[in-house]
């Protein structure tokens, strides 16, 4: 099967293909789920390089399991998300002693007039909130607001009820809106 | 995905989904090498030719074989012990069939 036909196979269907010895089916699904992982792990973990490492161990898993994937049970990239925040939590586990004195402050000093590099500023303040929240409402938020999951999905993944991930979400939020609120006028936001 | 623009928080976010990485050739490269060696390790292993199957499979099995197998030993006894019938059978076909044979030879 081309290229081309393979985007419109579902990611199961894609699944099944490279169990069965379908190598093209594995560069498609790279092409797919690499990004969406490699997303979270870097916001859950703020370390890029970390997150690549856990990103390749995370499919390295959904390779060798898909010979024994059970079609129906869950999505791969439901599966994915799954792994990687285990992957990302068994990591900030072990480096829980690094104070947050040692993490990447975002470039102080004079506000930028480039919008770019405004909205840079904004995505690493952000990324400087996110590591102060607790792990749970860091991957909650992250998953519902960063990934654009629905509440049912991410329940699925963390193994928690929709409500709990509410409740995580809006926690979450509020701690966020706290932080970041001093930063909001260097940022370009007038209100 | 839908976002809440009255949200103050979701200029953060629309930020930290801009700035999204996204997975450099290599780290691409390394995961499609992790695939292609689950793919060998996967693979079926590759079976020996075995000429005694090849010959059994050419004649039909192993049901095949039993039968075969049957016949010969069937054949095999009673060319060691033939029934009466058998040697009945052979008197009469000389006698039915070459009448005058003794005959013959004796004429010479």
């Amino acid at each position: 099967m081309p290229l081309d036909a393979m985007s419109e196979v579902s990611d199961t269907g894609l699944l099944v293909r490279f169990a069965n010895g379908d190598r093209l089916a594995a560069v498609v699904l790279t092409q797919r789920l690499s990004p969406r992982a490699l997303g979270f792990a870097a916001r859950m973990l703020g370390d890029l390089a970390e997150a690549e490492d856990v990103t390749q161990e995370a499919m390295l898993r959904l390779w060798k399991i898909a010979p024994e994937w059970r079609q129906g049970e869950a999505e791969p990239a439901t599966w994915l998300y799954r792994v990687v925040r285990n992957l990302c939590t068994d990591r900030l586990r072990k480096t829980r002693g690094v104070g947050l004195d040692q993490i990447a402050e975002p470039e102080d000093g004079t506000p930028s007039v480039e919008a770019s590099l405004i909205a840079q500023d904004r995505a690493a303040a952000l990324q400087m909130a996110l590591n102060q929240l607790p792990e749970r409402q860091r991957e909650a938020v992250i998953l519902r607001h960063i990934e654009g999951l629905a509440n049912p999905e991410i329940a699925q993944i963390m193994e928690i009820s929709a409500r709990a991930v509410e409740s995580l979400t809006a926690r979450g939020k509020r701690a966020l809106g706290a932080a970041l609120a001093p930063k909001r006028e260097e940022l370009g936001y007038d209100d | 995905m839908t976002t809440d623009q009255n949200d103050p928080l979701e200029g953060f976010f629309e930020a930290a989904r801009d700035d999204a990485p996204q997975p450099s050739d290599i780290l691409q490269a390394r995961i499609l090498a992790d695939a292609d060696a689950a793919l060998a390790a996967n693979a079926p292993p590759v079976r020996r030719r075995n000429r005694l199957r090849d010959v059994l499979q050419g004649l039909g099995g192993w049901p095949a074989m039993a039968g075969l197998v049957t016949a010969t030993m069937a054949g095999v006894w009673i060319g060691i012990s033939p029934p009466e019938m058998v040697e009945t059978l052979i008197e009469v076909q000389t006698v039915e069939y070459l009448p005058g044979f003794d005959a013959l030879l004796e004429e010479g």
